[in-house]
């Protein structure tokens, strides 16, 4: 005999359930099954039938059987007990110390529920499961025996023990619960804020079309008016007016006309917004050579635009292409030289399995400083005097060549002309051999 | 249609309304115009009920220039009426509209106009139109005789 009178079988195996517990506690991710195999356990260690964990609830009185062995169906996570002064269990939370019936058929001081009697319970042995750091206890162990029995001092002692590792171990998992819970409340409101701001975005998107509509049916209205009552004045009233009058009703009709443009453009930006293009294999080399057209058109004497057909098929959307090499090819032919004849070539290249179109004049080029913000909206350089503009041709640019997976960007030179290039994924497999490659590049 | 035909302008912008008529002017249409600014009143006119009811029997547009954005009642809601009232079931309805939306084109090919018309900005523009307007619509088109 040795340590407080227990025979050594009696401590081994002690000793042993002590350990095969702490490997569960390390091993296992569920609560559940720790609570469980602890009660087998434990009843294992001192030679009883029953035991269970019972677990005090948030009110501070009701325990709830959490985990158990031996009991009947209905028991365990069902079956509460009130932790009330004339039960063990109230008892034994309460004091904090273990709490022995050695018969519960003699037992005086205390009231046993009816589940414990129903399932053939005779001797009880109830001990504290603490909680954390200034924390409610977190329950007890119990183990019952079947037969009317003593629990030892060393028994208490090592259930006391037992409980206490099993105290440790609850109260990780709830410190890990603890986290779970924060991280997913953290989530949840991450997630609101996400549909918060994608229902915002489809309101403002909603504004932006109601916007749209505005600016294309009512802001026009006043805008014909202006222009048309002062080209009246012009055309019909001449000889009422005299110079400096005719000469304001054209500004008039200048300003009418600047106006209408940057509504059309930014219209055309809007609907470029709202509307994503359906990409598909395109052919360049005819939307170019039409954009090239218009530009010459619109400028009314003879330019010099080359476009080297047939330029590679491209990843695009052949209306937002066009109006995309249309603002270029028009950019290139306007920012000229005084004294330079205009001169835009259009070309592409392979890059990898890319296709790069590349846009050159040899006009009066951008300056370092300024290549990056010529994309943004409203941005312009020069004076309506010199170039006149809207501001948004490149937005619409680098904003349509994005919506087609694209790229766009500029290489210039302040004074010495200026390459924009768009950026297309390769239309032509990649295996291919293609007759393209190489012939831009001279 | 013939130089006595009406022509019925649903406007309810006098500066719009001015300038279509100094365009009918410039590009020499003789027709009679008749303006009404907004939908209800198209609607009697039409319909000859309310102010209109005295012109019953008198001749009813053959073309009608339409607005879309109206007071009152829309161009689509005239449209309906337009199409459901038996005397004007085929009568030509042109709609002039600041609205280059498309929805907006759909919807007024799906109420039943014939012909769909974005005012231009520039008077020079607009008298342009409104040549084209009298070359098709009133010299070379043929009605359903009313």
């Amino acid at each position: 005999m040795s340590e407080a009178g227990k025979s050594e079988p009696e401590l081994l195996r002690q000793h042993t359930i002590l350990a095969r517990f702490g490997e569960l506690a390390l091993r296992s991710d569920d609560l559940d099954e720790i609570l469980t195999e602890s009660c087998r356990l434990v009843g294992e260690a001192l030679g009883t039938d029953l035991a269970k964990v019972v677990e005090l609830q948030d009110d501070g009185e009701t325990l709830l059987v959490r985990a158990g062995v031996g009991w009947k169906p209905g028991v365990v996570g069902k079956a509460t007990i009130k932790a009330t002064d004339d039960t063990s269990e109230g008892y034994a939370l309460k004091t904090g110390k273990p709490m022995v019936s050695s018969n519960i058929a003699t037992e005086k001081r205390f009231r046993y529920p009816a589940f414990l009697i129903e399932n053939g319970a005779k001797a009880v042995a109830n001990v504290i499961i603490i909680g954390g750091k200034d924390r409610p206890p977190y329950g007890i162990l119990q183990v019952d025996s079947r037969e009317p029995r003593e629990f030892t001092e060393s028994d208490t002692a090592f259930l006391s023990g037992y409980a206490n590792l099993l105290a440790a171990t609850v109260d990780r998992f709830r410190v890990i619960q603890e986290v779970r819970d924060k991280e997913a409340g953290e989530r949840r409101a991450l997630e609101i804020q996400v549909a918060e701001r994608t229902a915002a975005l489809a309101a403002s998107n909603a504004q932006l079309d109601a916007f749209a509509y505005t600016v294309s049916h009512d802001l026009r209205a006043p805008l014909r008016a202006m222009e048309g009552f002062a080209r009246i004045l012009l055309d019909d009233y001449a000889a009422a007016l005299d110079d400096k009058g005719g000469r304001y009703a054209e500004r008039i009709v200048a300003a009418s006309m600047r106006m209408e443009g940057m509504i059309d453009a930014l219209l055309a930006y809007s609907r470029l917004r709202r509307h994503e293009p359906a990409v598909r294999v395109v052919d360049p080399t005819p939307i170019a050579q039409r954009a090239a057209e218009e530009v010459r058109t619109r400028h009314g004497r003879e330019i010099a635009i080359d476009v080297a057909a047939p330029l590679p098929s491209v990843m695009a959307e052949p209306t937002v292409l066009g109006q995309v090499l249309t603002n270029l090819i028009s950019n290139a032919a306007k920012f000229q030289r005084d004294g330079v004849p205009v001169h835009v070539t259009v070309r592409a290249e392979h890059q990898a399995d890319r296709v790069r179109i590349w846009i050159e004049d040899d006009g009066i080029g951008i300056a370092p400083e300024h290549q990056e913000r010529i994309f943004n909206v409203f941005e312009r350089l020069h004076g309506d005097e010199t170039y006149p503009g809207t501001g948004i041709g490149l937005a619409i640019v680098k904003e349509g060549v994005a919506l087609m997976g694209g790229s766009a960007g500029v290489e210039s030179e302040l004074g010495k002309g200026s390459r924009f290039w768009i950026e297309f994924a390769d239309a032509s497999h990649p295996d291919m051999p293609t007759n393209d490659r190489g012939r831009h590049q001279e | 249609m013939n130089e006595l035909s009406i022509i019925l302008l649903v406007e309810d912008n006098p500066d719009d309304a001015e300038l279509v008529q100094y365009a009918f002017e410039k590009a020499g249409i003789q027709n009679p115009l008749v303006i009404v600014t907004d939908g209800d009143a198209a609607v009697e006119y039409i319909g000859r009920t309310g102010a209109y009811a005295d012109r019953m029997g008198q001749p009813l547009p053959e073309l009608i220039l339409l607005d879309l954005k109206l007071p009152r009642r829309s161009g689509f809601e005239v449209l309906n009426f337009i199409r459901e009232h038996k005397p004007t079931k085929h009568t030509p309805v042109v709609v002039l509209t600041s609205s280059d939306q498309d929805e907006d084109i759909h919807q007024s090919y799906e109420h039943g106009a014939n012909s769909y018309l974005v005012k231009p900005i520039g008077r020079d523009a607009l008298i342009e139109m409104v040549r084209t307007l009298k070359a098709y619509w009133i010299k070379l088109n043929h009605g359903a005789a009313l």
